[in-house]
């Protein structure tokens, strides 16, 4: 049996497929890379493998509702994501959205349209937890759009204000 | 202690890993449980660690928890004789503590009044100086307006602190360098008191600095007598928020310990105090201590005292809520703290992007066991963590014969911890626990800011080793054993894993 996915890897997709061998025996291939593995589950929710000499411990397990999965590896955690959710994601990279970073109530905006703005004020501030949460622009320009009304329940990755990037602005 | 069991029943007005906790405690003295939970807590482990449990409705903690009918409401209904508040919600509210013992039931904390003389920060201070124990300089009072609040703030001179009168736990708190930014720093204070607490009164306060968060456990009994429990270090915050705690503290000896002790009793015996409570001190570098507060509940952070101690401090709070004396209670008992005890805060945040909480499901779960090693967790494999509550998971605490032993401890207990689904505080508190520094015991308040590579560390690329789990992972199933002994791996597991791992694709037969 072989299995592929791909996963996000800074701007580049990687493609990992895996062949089961049986005994235990596994070959993975990691974008280039080819490694012979030794692995099986241990019976408490880990999975213990081999490459070579070097021994890993590690868990996994879906994460969010985007199709990311956590990887725990020897005492550190992973957020592997598929390679579409990285092309769909919202963020241009260009600072013109400003996004809820987590579920929350927006409970002020500080800014209406037209607004010129500089890189890092404080454009709204949303509360989750009993915690105030300031939302920045990340970059200069003029506000274009407000999306969402004070008091409103907003979902994380959620459209809260647009801007026009300036030009000249750094 | 007596092998009568204090209480017929109880109910525990709380959630999470407190309310469970308590629950044990109540169950181990043979004392019935009476769980209460909100709407979004159908399926919370709290709900199903008591005997029984009711529904009080809601959603947010203001239209559940903080409900004072509900919770009374619901003590009547279950037959229960007291009331266990837990931390937070309200355990610190005297207006609780006063409708619960006019309904006839037993508070299990302070009177409402002492609550009252200590439980403002303002009355403590007061109340401290009198009794001549050291305090940091501030104001904490009424003032007919924000001009009024800024002439203070000059006063008491920058930086300083604004923080709620009512609450603890770092809620509205606000540290403002420059005087521009007090009033900003005041209104979002409010804001956040009046979320968290109900009430938006506020003081200010200079920061001593650097220095040592170094608190003492207090215990009260209803005959006037009161104990310390000794010192507890809490140094390693963040947002004024702490996330390790232990017991004893690297920077006290037993002269100092025996000092800090005396003045947190006096303090306590003259407000007539009863149960747990705990006076939280500034230490600076010299060994002068200030008095800051007095929490008047169990502390999140007690574990770390019941390890070095050897008592259970929730047996304790309901024997002594039963009217028996702390003289007989504690008789023959040698109170010298014993080995270290060190406790992690395991939360569901993102240290690398501000400590931002998390929401969602935890998807995987395998708390950490072994030798010396207590986990105190109010979740488990498949909870739903809630944006409407505190993003506390679980309580990791560790006990070792010496603190270098302790940090090796703790260490390994939190690199064999699995809280898998949504972003967690774990890898951040390892990289603390592992850092020279702590080892070293070098801890004061403002650690974190002094090491915002363990806040923060350099992206390292992610091993190949990753990616391996990962594909390991689709092929030999989600690791849980079915009854025929499988665990859902090869081709039968074929479906379920492509509905858990999402988008791997799967070509059949030997390739």
């Amino acid at each position: 049996m072989s299995v592929q996915k791909e996963f996000a890897h800074g701007e580049a997709t990687l493609r990992v497929t895996i062949d089961d061998k049986g005994g235990e025996r596994f070959v993975v291939r990691v974008g280039d890379e080819v490694v012979d593995v030794r692995a099986r589950r241990t019976g408490d929710g880990r999975i213990a493998f081999r490459i070579g000499d070097v021994h890993h411990v590690a868990t996994v397990a879906p994460s969010g509702t985007a199709g990311a999965t956590h990887v725990r590896l020897d005492g550190t955690t992973f957020l592997l994501r598929p390679h579409e959710a990285r092309r769909r994601s919202g963020a241009t990279g260009d600072g013109s959205v400003v996004e809820a970073p987590m579920t929350g109530t927006l409970l002020a905006i500080h800014v209406v349209s037209g607004d010129a703005v500089e890189r890092g004020q404080v454009v709204a501030v949303l509360t989750a937890m009993k915690m105030e949460h300031k939302l920045l622009a990340h970059a200069p320009g003029v506000v274009t759009e407000i999306a969402v009304a004070v008091g409103a329940t907003v979902e994380q990755g959620t459209l809260v204000v647009r801007i026009a990037p300036s030009k000249d602005g750094a | 202690m007596s092998d009568a069991p204090p209480f017929r029943r109880v109910l525990v007005a709380n959630r999470g890993e407190i309310a469970v906790r308590v629950c044990r405690g109540l169950r181990e003295l043979g004392v019935g449980s009476v769980a209460i939970y909100s709407e979004p807590d159908r399926d919370a482990v709290h709900r199903f660690a008591a005997d029984t449990a009711c529904a009080i409705g809601g959603t947010t903690a203001a239209e559940s928890y903080l409900r004072i009918e509900a919770v009374l409401d619901a003590a009547r209904a279950s037959g229960a004789e007291a009331i266990h508040p837990g931390y937070g919600f309200l355990s610190e509210n005297p207006r609780f503590a006063r409708a619960v013992e006019e309904a006839g039931l037993v508070f299990i904390g302070p009177s409402a009044a002492s609550m009252c003389k200590l439980g403002s920060k303002a009355g403590a201070r007061e109340l401290a100086v009198a009794c001549g124990v050291p305090v940091v300089p501030g104001f904490d009072g009424e003032l007919p307006d924000d001009a009024a609040w800024l002439v203070k703030a000059r006063e008491v001179g920058f930086p300083l602190l604004i923080k709620s009168s009512a609450g603890g736990g770092g809620k509205g708190m606000r540290l403002v360098e420059r005087e521009s930014e007090f009033l900003d720093a005041l209104a979002a204070g409010r804001r956040e008191a009046k979320a968290a607490f109900g009430d938006d009164r506020m003081l200010i306060e200079r920061r001593v600095f650097p220095a040592r968060h170094v608190e003492i456990q207090l215990f009260g009994d209803r005959h006037g007598d009161v104990v310390s429990l000794h010192e507890r270090e809490c140094s390693v915050q963040r947002r004024h928020q702490k996330v390790l705690e232990e017991a004893p503290s690297p920077a006290v000896d037993a002269k100092l310990r025996a000092k800090m002790g005396e003045a947190a009793v006096r303090l306590a015996k003259a407000a007539g105090y009863r149960g747990a409570g705990t006076a939280e001190f500034l230490l600076d570098e010299r060994g002068g201590f200030y008095f800051l507060e007095v929490n008047t509940r169990l502390q999140v952070e007690h574990p770390v005292t019941e390890c070095v101690i050897g008592l259970d401090l929730v047996h304790l709070q309901l024997h002594v809520a039963a009217g028996r004396r702390l003289e007989d209670l504690l008789a023959g008992r040698d109170l010298t703290p014993r080995g270290w005890a060190i406790e992690a805060r395991i939360y569901a945040e993102a240290p690398e992007q501000g400590f931002l909480p998390a929401a969602g499901r935890l998807t995987r779960v395998i708390e950490a066991e072994g030798p010396g090693i207590r986990v105190d967790s109010g979740v488990r494999e498949g909870s739903e963590v809630s944006v409407h509550y505190d993003p506390l998971l679980a309580k990791l605490v560790v006990h070792a014969p010496d603190r270098a032993t302790a940090c090796k401890r703790l260490a390994h207990a939190l690199r064999e911890s699995v809280y898998l689904g949504i972003p967690t505080n774990v890898d951040f508190l390892r990289r603390v626990v592992e850092d020279p520094r702590f080892a070293r015991g070098e801890l004061r308040t403002d650690f974190l800011d002094r090491a915002p590579e363990l806040v923060t560390p350099t992206g390292d690329a992610t091993p190949s080793a990753v990616f391996v789990a990962a594909a390991l992972a689709a092929v030999l199933g989600d690791g849980h054993v079915a009854a025929d002994g499988s665990n859902g791996g090869e081709a039968r597991g074929a479906a379920s894993m492509f509905a858990t791992l999402g988008g791997f694709r799967v070509f059949g037969g030997e390739s």
